[in-house]
């Protein structure tokens, strides 16, 4: 059974203008959320994920970027056709992003309460005092110790597991439907990421949000994630729920992006030689014809070479771009 | 501690503080304490991985094992020579025995040199021959990391992280050195090319008899790769164990927690997770005691007064923690 | 990864060094290829003087003072006969071998004190930063006008005036700049493979700081053209009866020239403003061109 979505991507492509040429960064990408659940968007670096996020709350850079086609519905509206105004009323209050860097997305020469007070002002038209009270309470929902007084810190006075707590507050202070999560632990530590990720799934709990989860770590994906999608060259290659793919991963990216994660008790290195997936990612300003992948995929054969896969539905639920699968 | 002769890099109490200037006049208000009391050996041939998280002092310690950073005290040998006393002459031979790999691909590497001259340097540096012997040395070590020959000539900016990080690993082998610190090598990269950068490591340290040091935050990849693992925290070792205890059975609660949060990619919503509370005390005003003591969930009132010692509970197995000192119910009473 | 570094990950796209990249990004500075074209006019202007200068600039001929442009004078003659327009070829070189010499002083003497600064800092840093305060805070105008009195209104002094001047503005940002270069990684990668000093600042610092230091000389060949105009204007700078754009207009003081005789002080108040602009216009390119960032 399907579960109710609640943001679809039809069709998505996203492109960016560069010296060399034009990237297509996201190609044509179809991909439902849903709802009150966390969708993992797992890739390595460039394959699109987080231009995905970027898109969907149409914040890319213009130039060089532009979404150059496909819709976003949500709540029965194409996010695409809405114009800037319509838009800043969705940011922030229905959808929202949570960034990997905290200290560069928070204005520093800003009080913290300052910049959540101002966004509840934004959304709700609350007065001022209100809008702290607020303020306090969502500190207080991201267990934030002494929330009246860290409201008047400043970012440089928090650390960076702080810091991140303080955009997720930021992130959810206006209960949207919708977080967007891009790389919210890459820069912290491990013992701190823990810490973030148990709140993130803690929030989800309370409030039903759905959460977007982008980013290249497959534990992180394997423990926080209800339904993992694959992402390779701008495209979705693989889409299931979290046990199954990690079961049993259909696409031979998958597949060898598992098998070269050191696992632990794995024996080693001189037990254990890590799979290397041969080659290297394809240069998108000349997609070959046929399967991005094929180039480096060990099971490949001539019809990869020469027609793309779409993405082919399986049991459960699944899809899976690849034609051993059709 | 095993035997201290036949180590091929041993540091003693080793100590490194940063001073904190500030005022008008720049006084010395403060001192950041990096590595706060590190005793350690690595012996020839072996991987010792170093773990811990930020600000724990880990690049520190590699840097001053390394001579690039006078010890603000204690001391460093390799091969029984001290470095705070080697004539001019040694540490040009101890350069040479002595390498790094950085962690960032990206900054490692002069962007306005080409690959020919970024490899070719140390060889011209220390004087080793002729440009031919230069040439011919570059274009061997370039077959021996897997970077192309028609790369020679090229310029970082060119080059994914991967192939990058291939000629950071290609410079520092052209001195055939006996033992490299290898800082963080793969936590910029892809997993994919981690995997590779990884297998290459492994080989060229079959090949060449290499001796490493391996930094990382990254427990996994940590595990893999070496053969004993120490874990730093706050500028001070926590334990230190071979590789299957640390992970099988680790002992410090540092450990623990930190083996806990680690991601693992096998999904398992039951997993049994040690939170930390609050956020890593800052390395300028440590705690008092045990460094560990604020944030420990088995925390003992003996942690917060004294520093416990580095003692061998178990054969081979190190752990800094009252929870195995033998004499800590003689401290509890004195303290209580 | 940025998808342009993605897409440039294969082989066989052409590589481009440096130079080729911020040619291409320079190239769509469309003023700044107007201002170049312009520059390289009067370069070549000024030294195919000679040749191209109808009439001997300094010739003086009274008969022919005041007159305006005719077909000998195509664009008349000042208050003693000489034909304006040799004067203005002729011009051209003494204000661009000023604006270039005087530069080229100033960036010397700036870079190795900048240098010295920034990379060895504690007592170097602290003298020549000072220094740096110094002379900055001295009036500029009245320091060249002193020391022009001084040693004489020659052509080379106007030139070491102006470098004098003009070095603590390059020792700044090289200083900034190294101190910034100072903790790349690449640089301890260099020390640690055992180099010294020397070899890290030539080899690994300079080439880095490269782009703000030609760029700021860029804008100080423009300010160092205004600066000569302005002496020569005042009667401080270049003397009669060599020509220059700034002393042509110094003749052409009085009201009444002013009023009917354009021909005097418009074509060398246009050099002045062309010449400026134009190398304004590059300067702007050049630096969006070498701007690091946009790699």
């Amino acid at each position: 059974m399907e579960p109710a979505s609640v943001l679809s991507v039809r069709g998505l492509t996203t492109v960016f203008k560069t010296d060399l040429g034009v990237v297509r960064a996201v190609d044509k990408l179809d991909l439902e959320i849903p709802a009150r659940a966390t969708l993992g968007i797992v890739g390595e670096s460039g394959c699109g994920k987080s231009t995905v996020g970027l898109s969907i709350m149409k914040l890319i850079p213009s130039p060089p970027g532009r979404i150059s086609g496909g819709e976003i519905y949500f709540e029965n509206r194409d996010l695409l056709r809405l114009n800037n105004r319509a838009m800043r009323r969705i940011r922030g209050r229905r959808i929202s992003m949570i960034f990997q860097e905290p200290m560069t997305s928070l204005n520093p020469v800003r009080r913290v309460g300052e910049t959540i007070i101002e966004v509840i002002s934004l959304h709700y038209g609350l007065p001022r005092k209100e809008a702290r009270r607020k303020a306090i309470e969502a500190l207080e929902s991201i267990r934030i110790p002494e929330p009246e007084i860290r409201i008047n810190d400043y970012p440089h006075e928090m650390s960076g597991g702080m810091r991140q707590r303080i955009m997720i507050a930021l992130a959810i202070c206006c209960k949207p439907e919708l977080v967007i999560a891009d790389e919210p632990t890459t820069a912290l530590d491990v013992t701190i990421q823990a810490q973030i990720l148990s709140l993130l799934d803690q929030i989800q709990k309370e409030t039903g949000t759905a959460i977007v989860l982008i980013t290249h770590d497959l534990g992180v994906i394997a423990e926080n994630a209800d339904q993992v999608a694959v992402m390779y060259a701008g495209q979705l290659v693989e889409y299931a729920d979290t046990f199954s793919l990690f079961q049993e991963p259909l696409h031979p990216y998958t597949q060898g992006l598992m098998l070269s994660v050191p696992r632990p008790g794995g024996g080693g290195k001189k037990k254990h030689r890590l799979n290397v997936i041969p080659g290297s990612v394809p240069n998108l300003l000349r997609i070959a014809p046929g399967c991005r992948f094929a180039q480096r995929c060990p099971e490949a054969v001539e019809k990869c070479y020469q027609k793309e896969p779409a993405l082919i539905p399986q049991s459960g639920g699944r899809t899976v771009r690849c034609w051993r699968y059709a | 501690m095993p035997d201290m002769e036949r180590a091929l890099v041993r540091c003693n109490d080793l100590k490194m503080y940063y001073p904190l200037k500030g005022g008008v006049f720049s006084r010395v208000l403060n001192h950041v304490r990096a590595v706060d009391g590190v005793d350690l050996s690595i012996y020839k041939g072996e991987t010792l991985g170093l773990v811990g998280e930020s600000g724990c002092g880990k690049s520190s310690l590699g840097r001053v094992i390394l001579n690039l950073e006078s010890p603000s005290a204690g001391e460093v040998f390799f091969r029984d020579i001290r470095l705070s006393e080697a004539s001019r002459q040694q540490q040009i031979e101890l350069r040479r025995q002595m390498q790094i790999v950085f962690q960032d691909p990206y900054s490692s590497l002069n962007p306005r040199k080409t690959v020919e001259t970024i490899i070719g340097e140390p060889f011209l540096i220390h004087n080793l021959g002729t440009r031919q012997e230069k040439l011919r040395k570059v274009r061997l070590v370039m077959d021996q990391v897997g970077l192309p020959q028609n790369f020679i000539n090229r310029y970082p900016h060119e080059f994914s992280g991967g192939q990058r990080q291939r000629v950071g690993i290609a410079r520092a082998l052209m001195l055939e050195p006996a033992f490299i610190v290898c800082d963080e090598p793969v936590s910029a990269l892809d997993v994919s090319v981690q995997a590779q950068v990884l297998n290459l490591l492994a080989d060229l340290q079959d090949e060449y008899d290499l001796t490493y040091l391996f930094v990382s935050h990254d427990l996994s990849v940590v595990e893999h790769f070496s053969d004993r693992v120490a874990v730093m925290y706050l500028g001070r070792l926590v334990e230190l164990a071979p590789r299957e205890l640390i992970y099988g059975k680790p002992l410090h609660p540092y450990t623990q927690a930190l083996l806990s949060a680690c991601p693992i990619p096998i999904p398992r919503r039951d997993r049994h997770r040690i939170i930390l509370q609050g956020d890593v005390p800052s390395p300028i005003n440590p705690p008092r005691g045990c460094h560990f003591s604020t944030r420990c969930p088995q925390v003992m009132p003996v942690c917060r007064e004294e520093v416990p010692a580095m003692k061998e509970a178990v054969q081979g197995h190190f752990v800094r923690c009252f929870l195995y000192s033998a004499d800590k119910s003689e401290s509890a009473g004195k303290a209580a | 990864m940025t998808p342009a570094a993605v897409a440039s990950v294969d082989q066989d796209i052409p590589r481009k060094s440096f130079v080729a990249l911020a040619w291409r990004r320079f190239l769509r500075h469309h003023l700044a290829i107007i201002g170049a074209l312009i520059v390289v006019v009067l370069v070549l202007m000024a030294v195919l003087a000679p040749w191209l200068a109808p009439r001997d600039p300094n010739r003086v001929d009274i008969m022919s003072a005041r007159e305006g442009p005719s077909k000998e004078h195509v664009l008349g003659c000042d208050v003693v006969g000489r034909d304006v327009l040799s004067r203005l070829i002729y011009g051209t070189r003494v204000s661009l071998s000023v604006g270039l010499v005087a530069v080229a002083i100033g960036v010397l003497i700036g870079t190795l004190l900048g240098c010295l600064a920034g990379y060895f800092g504690g007592w170097a840093d602290m003298i020549i930063s000072r220094l740096i305060d110094a002379v900055l805070s001295f009036p500029p105008l009245m320091l060249i006008l002193v020391i022009v009195g001084l040693l004489g209104p020659r052509l080379f002094n106007i030139m070491l005036v102006l470098g004098l001047l003009g070095w603590p503005q390059v020792a700044r940002i090289v200083r900034g700049q190294i101190l910034a270069v100072r903790e790349e990684q690449y640089v301890l990668s260099s020390r640690a493979v055992g180099a010294g000093s020397r070899r890290i600042i030539l080899t690994d610092v300079l080439p880095n700081i490269m782009s703000p230091i030609i760029v700021d000389s860029t804008f100080g060949v423009a300010r160092a053209i205004l600066i000569e105009a302005g002496l020569s204007f005042l009667g401080m700078g270049v003397q009669p009866p060599t020509a220059s754009w700034g002393n042509m207009l110094n003749d052409a003081q009085s009201l009444s020239i002013l009023e009917s005789m354009s021909w005097m002080w418009v074509p060398p108040g246009l050099m002045i403003f062309l010449a400026t602009i134009s190398i304004n216009f590059v300067g702007d390119g050049l630096r969006d061109a070498l701007d690091p960032k946009l790699n």
